[in-house]
């Protein structure tokens, strides 16, 4: 069994994009199609390594997902990287404050973020 | 859509006036730019759903080649690597090796036994030639004991009555020395039998060693050789291993790179989500600059806030551009557009 990475994306096809992505490179991949299920998704698997995180989605946005993350002193560690079209640099700050680890842009090389989400969770 | 410019009562439009014609080419207008617009809006829709599932179906098949492809590797690698040795089996090379150790012991040992039994039975005929030699001697002493013996009984019978102790002691001495010469007569004969004997045993351990010798130098040739397939076959199978290892990194290249183009898909989505964006402020703007006879409402001016808002809004066209976006944010990473914190 790989680390378990959860990817939050309100898009089915990035969603699993990523996750054969991550899938290939050893992860275990949970899924969650917006913000709101997303920190569900958190809160049942303390086992989490990593998420990785669209920024504009329905319900609650990855910018909200983060802040409501960080207020949780028991996932408020866990790797989060933010995976969109956003490049805003405000936004990018706004990230940065609430505690993500990464921001890669849309569309990704999936090399690129295998890698990265590698690092983030120690498996590089 | 239907026009409503025939209905409409706020119209100003009288038939056969400038002012009406103007009033329903503008109705019109607005009716043709509402239908186009929501036939390109369901059109668009239409787009996204159809290449989501197509790109959806794609990913699914790329995901059922690449488990297809690494279970083969997998179970290829396990094959091999069995073969190879590992995880506490021994490979066929080391089987071999150890096979050949133990054919080569069992030959070393055999061989040694044969030549111990050819020298015991040398050993044994010097041994039996002595047992001749010394039995020899015994019929030598056993003669001198009968002639003894026969002397003893001349002298008893020149003493008479006094002498018949000493006939008693030669009567003893003849009986002796029949005994002695038959019991000498008996190992004589067990000595030649041993004698006659012992050169076959020999002959037939020399036999036995020779064919184990030749038996050796054949079966150390073929061991030899199985050494060799066994090196051979390890370099066969540590090479089948590596290019395994190697196509199956090679496969997993290029199902990353399928995956980065995959992508496309969700790129055009957004860029027609942003055309989907522009059609709904003409929905909107259009109608109302036609029954608010508000020109401005079509202005450059306001087309260029529309282009502002789809800079701004989030998920719209300008920033799905990755080097634009990259350029948005002076902290981004150039290559790839990721930024670590």
């Amino acid at each position: 069994m790989g680390k378990k990475v959860l990817v939050i994306d309100d898009s089915a096809t990035v969603r699993q994009q990523v996750r054969t992505a991550l899938a290939l490179g050893g992860f275990d991949v949970l899924e969650a199609s917006d913000g709101a299920e997303g920190v569900e998704r958190i809160k049942q698997h303390g086992d989490l390594t990593a998420v990785v995180c669209d920024v504009n989605m329905p319900r609650m946005n990855g910018l909200e997902l983060l802040e409501t993350v960080a207020k949780d002193p028991t996932r408020s560690k866990l790797p989060i990287l933010m995976l969109t079209t956003e490049g805003q640099a405000e936004m990018v700050q706004r990230a940065k404050a609430a505690g993500a680890k990464g921001w890669m842009l849309k569309p990704f090389k999936a090399e690129l973020l295998v890698m990265t989400v590698k690092k983030l969770t120690g498996s590089a | 859509m239907e026009s409503n410019s025939s209905t409409d009562p706020n119209s100003s439009g009288v038939p056969g006036s400038d002012a009406g014609a103007d009033s329903v080419l503008k109705n019109v207008l607005a009716d043709f730019l509402r239908t186009a617009c929501e036939t390109t809006l369901q059109r668009i829709q239409n787009v996204n759903g159809m290449t989501a599932r197509e790109v959806l179906e794609a990913g699914a098949s790329l995901e059922r080649v690449m488990g297809e492809a690494r279970a083969h590797v997998d179970k290829s690698r396990t094959a091999l690597s069995k073969a190879a040795g590992g995880d506490g089996r021994d490979g066929l090379r080391e089987l071999a090796r150890r096979q050949s150790e133990a054919i080569r012991a069992y030959l070393g040992d055999s061989q040694r036994l044969i030549e111990e039994q050819e020298a015991m039975a040398k050993q044994s005929q010097a041994g039996s030639e002595k047992i001749g030699h010394l039995a020899t001697i015994i019929e030598g002493i056993a003669t001198q004991a009968k002639l003894l013996a026969l002397n003893a009984r001349i002298e008893a019978a020149r003493l008479g009555t006094r002498g018949e102790a000493l006939s008693v002691i030669a009567s003893e001495m003849v009986r002796f020395s029949k005994e002695v010469g038959a019991a000498n007569g008996a190992i004589s004969e067990i000595a030649e039998s041993i004698c006659r004997d012992l050169p076959r045993v020999a002959a037939h351990a020399s036999k036995l060693r020779e064919s184990t010798e030749r038996f050796s130098g054949r079966i150390n040739g073929e061991l030899d050789e199985i050494r060799d397939a066994g090196d051979a076959l390890e370099q066969v199978l540590s090479a089948a291993m590596s290019d395994g290892d190697e196509a199956a990194q090679r496969i997993v290249s290029h199902a990353y790179a399928a995956l980065s183009h995959l992508q496309f898909q969700d790129a055009c989505a957004q860029h027609l989500l942003s055309i989907d964006a522009v059609l709904k402020e003409i929905l909107e703007r259009v109608p109302a600059a036609v029954e608010q006879n508000r020109p401005e409402l079509l202005s450059g001016d306001a087309l260029q806030a529309v282009n502002r808002n789809l800079n701004l809004n989030a998920g719209d066209v300008s920033i799905f551009e990755t080097s634009e976006a990259s350029k948005a944010s002076d902290t981004m990473d150039e290559s790839g557009g990721l930024v670590m914190f």
